[in-house]
């Protein structure tokens, strides 16, 4: 019994030895302490395809029992994360992944930090210190680039399409024309966004994305110009040089004027502006051997094709950039064509030869300093392009040929080619298509929907044709009156004659060969640009 | 790295060999006897990450004479660190780097002089090897890259009373290309039963940093007094406080004998 009390005595000492050591716990170590600079860092990106933000630094300072410093990540901004140590202190670069790679959208990352100290008085194992974390922002915005048509009618709520990049990364709550909200709109991609605005007065609304997660503004360089309806008169306009070979012929809508690609001294383009009420002289800037011309998608461009290159010019001015040649591997004897300018902003060039071979087909982002061959070539294309550059036909086949080729379109939204399911030999009159690609008229003579399914023809002796925007009317210039006149195309003719609205109307000066012809936006005026002379029309009143 | 401890080692050597000159004589170890031992630590510390550690291990005890003996002993441990707690994805992507794990091999040898009726005094020297795979940005801090090697040396000495035993060891090691390391602890062992042991330590000031810790260790007789099996569990005292749970086996080769025999007669 005695020697069991001693016993006890000595464990009682001892659990109160132990006890009394457990004293002054809780204490911050701070030798086995690691400290960040910061616990915060954002990465944003104006874009998908923008430049990837630069790496950021965070200085780690640890205490001077730290045997391990263990840097981890997780989450998917950053693509890399490096250290560096230096005495007590590292430095932590954070690098975030490219906008390209990550897409749009705002993510969360982690980088966590810790020091570890040896666990066991061997150091055999390690035990953690304190844990900090970074907390990596990174925002990767979307873009807002064009809407086309880019012109609207004041007081007139019209459907557009708004391209961009990014635009499924973030919940998009509404599009916004200046502060003016759209009355629909769906997200068809990542880089589109159908969208109908309400009436609106005259102006220039910027076409703003509304999402409300999304840090800071959004970037928009698409401006919708909202003009007022001007109402031409009747007239025509002489050239500056007798019968010229009309090219191509444009209405600039925003400047009210009239853009014509002649052959007059070996290629000219003729610019006639409306102000005050009245036509003023004709602008003429020489192009050799012009070919074609095509408004950029923004209209801050016009975009001239000779026979071998691409002159960018200033619309307003009309002052050249600097010309992209065609590349080398154009075949010898053939020669650029004509383009259209998809709402990528982007045209589709095509090219031509004599005889009946294929030749390429060229893809140029405006601003780029090169034409993109594309894989598919064509044999002398011409294109046609919807009022929102949605979508590109082209009907294809030199004169000489005997079996019908096929008729291309051209998506803007994924710049994809494919068979219209079409087989068409083409005339003098190009493609013509209406402000949303519902009617496509090929030849001037058959009118299909936009799955290219027949819905009715026009007189086969048609020289020109335009659609009212809206598709539910066609206006040709015919040869045998020679006359203008107007045709119902709002429904299907089941692939039989549309039926004719009204009587033929005399216009108030004859054209000329080689008629072309154009629509005002509000499609109250026709223009037509033949050999002899310009004519403004008003658009004939039928029931 | 202050040694406040130092003395209560050095108070014990004297008791030790004071004691000495009295009660029954043995062998330092009785035979030449081997063990086998698989360990796993779970180690969590507060706010930061945790980490799994299983561990194998082997060890000889070679009998030198009547007073010595010599202790060889070899390891291998691994560390899983678990980082979900504190390095949160919230995107759920499951991308980036987010695992950690050191891997550790350890050798050491031991001297040590026994009277197994008073106590056992001694001296060690180890080796460790430690990598980690963490990731590039990772690493040592005194090696600058992913590996490490230390060395320690420790010295030790244990009192048999009754059916207690008290330890303490001065432990110094030097990482490689780093700082040294010294660490003092005191422990005091219970056996209720010759097959179980229980055990209180404390002191282990490493970097100033106390631990405690309560470990038992079971030989059960039905199982031969071949096995072992331990449970142990410790504790920091300063914040971050990292608390470990330990559960392990061991084997022992040859002679079958009580834990409390074994750990004064064999080990």
């Amino acid at each position: 019994m005695h020697h069991l009390a001693g016993i006890s005595r000595v464990a009682g000492l001892l659990l109160v030895s132990l006890l009394s050591a457990c004293g002054g716990g809780g204490d911050d170590d701070q030798s086995a302490h690691t400290e960040l600079s910061t616990h915060s860092i954002a990465f944003s990106a104006d874009a998908p395809d923008a430049a990837t933000p630069a790496a950021q630094t965070v200085t780690a300072t640890f205490g001077a029992d730290i045997a391990h410093l263990s840097v981890l990540r997780a989450g998917p901004g950053i693509v890399r994360v490096t250290s560096s140590l230096a005495g007590r202190t590292a430095q932590i670069r954070i690098e975030p992944q490219a906008p390209s790679s990550i897409g749009t959208g705002a993510f969360t990352s982690t980088v966590a930090v810790t020091g570890y100290v040896c666990a066991d008085a061997a150091c055999s194992t390690f035990a953690a210190g304190n844990t900090e974390t970074v907390t990596v922002k990174y925002q990767v915005s979307p873009i807002v680039r064009y809407v086309a048509p880019y012109v609207a009618t004041a007081e007139t709520s019209a459907a557009a399409v708004i391209r961009g990049k990014g635009f499924q990364g973030f919940a998009t709550q509404g599009v916004k024309f200046g502060t003016v909200a759209a009355t629909s709109y769906t997200v068809v991609s990542d880089t589109e966004i159908r969208a109908t605005y309400p009436a609106l007065p005259a102006g220039t609304y910027a076409v703003q994305l509304d999402i409300p997660s999304h840090v800071g503004p959004i970037i928009s360089t698409a401006e919708l110009v909202v003009l007022e309806p001007i109402a031409y008169s009747a007239g025509v306009l002489a050239y500056p040089t007798a019968a010229p070979a009309i090219r191509s012929f444009l209405h600039d809508a925003e400047r009210s004027s009239l853009l014509v690609a002649t052959n007059s001294n070996g290629g000219t383009i003729l610019r006639y502006s409306y102000a005050g009420g009245a036509w003023g002289a004709p602008e003429s800037v020489p192009l050799s051997e012009l070919q074609d011309l095509a408004l950029s998608i923004d209209g801050a461009q016009l975009l001239a094709i000779s026979r071998t290159a691409l002159t960018p010019m200033d619309a307003a001015t009309l002052a050249p950039g600097t010309a992209v040649a065609a590349p080398a591997t154009l075949p010898a004897n053939s020669f650029l064509k004509n383009l259209a300018v998809g709402n990528d902003n982007a045209a589709l060039i095509t090219s031509g030869i004599a005889g009946s071979t294929t030749t390429p087909l060229y893809h140029f982002a405006v601003g780029a300093t090169a034409l993109n061959e594309l894989t598919t070539k064509l044999d002398d294309a011409t294109p046609g392009v919807s009022g929102d550059g949605s979508i590109v036909v082209l009907i294809q086949g030199d004169p000489s040929v005997t079996a019908a080729p096929s008729v291309v379109a051209y998506t803007a939204a994924d710049n994809g080619l494919a068979a219209s399911g079409i087989s068409l030999k083409q005339t003098a009159v190009a493609p013509v298509l209406d402000r949303a690609a519902t009617r496509i008229a090929l030849n001037g003579v058959n009118v299909y929907d936009s799955s290219f399914a027949l819905l009715g023809t026009l007189p086969g002796t048609t020289l020109a044709v335009v659609f009212s925007p809206d598709g539910k009317r066609a206006y040709t210039y015919d040869s045998r009156a020679p006359a203008l006149l107007t045709f119902d195309t709002s429904k299907s003719a089941a692939g039989k004659a549309f039926a004719q609205l009204g009587s033929a109307v005399t216009l108030v000066g004859a054209p000329g060969t080689g008629v072309k012809m154009a629509i005002s936006p509000d499609g109250g005026t026709l223009f037509f640009a033949g050999s002899t002379q310009l004519v403004i029309q008003p658009t004939p009143v039928v029931p | 790295m202050t040694n406040h401890r130092l003395p209560i080692a050095a108070a014990l050597l004297p008791m030790l060999l004071a004691a000495g000159a009295a009660g029954a004589q043995s062998r330092a170890a009785e035979t030449l006897n081997f063990e086998f031992g698989v360990d796993a630590k779970d180690s969590d510390t507060s706010g930061s990450t945790s980490n799994g550690t299983l561990g194998l291990k082997g060890a000889a005890t070679i009998p030198l004479g009547r007073y010595f003996a010599i202790a060889a002993s070899a390891g291998y441990s691994k560390s899983q660190v678990r980082t979900r707690d504190s390095l949160v994805d919230e995107s759920d992507s499951n991308t980036g780097i987010a695992s950690c794990s050191f891997k550790g091999t350890q050798g050491g040898i031991t001297l040590f002089a026994r009277r197994p009726t008073l106590g056992k005094m001694g001296v060690s020297y180890g080796v460790n090897q430690l990598s980690s795979e963490c990731g590039d940005s990772s690493r040592f801090v005194t090696s600058g890259d992913d590996s490490l090697d230390a060395k320690n040396y420790r010295v030790f000495a244990e009192y048999y009373l009754y059916d207690f035993t008290l330890a303490a060891s001065q432990t110094s090691t030097d990482l490689d290309r780093g700082d040294k390391l010294d660490s003092t602890s005191i422990t005091a062992s219970w056996y209720p039963l010759d097959s179980l042991r229980i055990s209180a330590s404390a002191g282990n000031d490493l970097y100033e940093r106390d631990t405690f810790g309560l470990m038992l260790e079971h030989q059960p007789d039905f199982l031969g007094d071949g096995l072992g099996v331990y449970l142990g569990y410790a504790q920091t005292d300063q914040s971050p406080s990292t608390r470990t749970i330990a559960f392990g086996f061991a084997y022992y080769f040859g002679m079958r004998v009580d834990l409390k025999t074994r750990d004064r007669q064999y080990r």
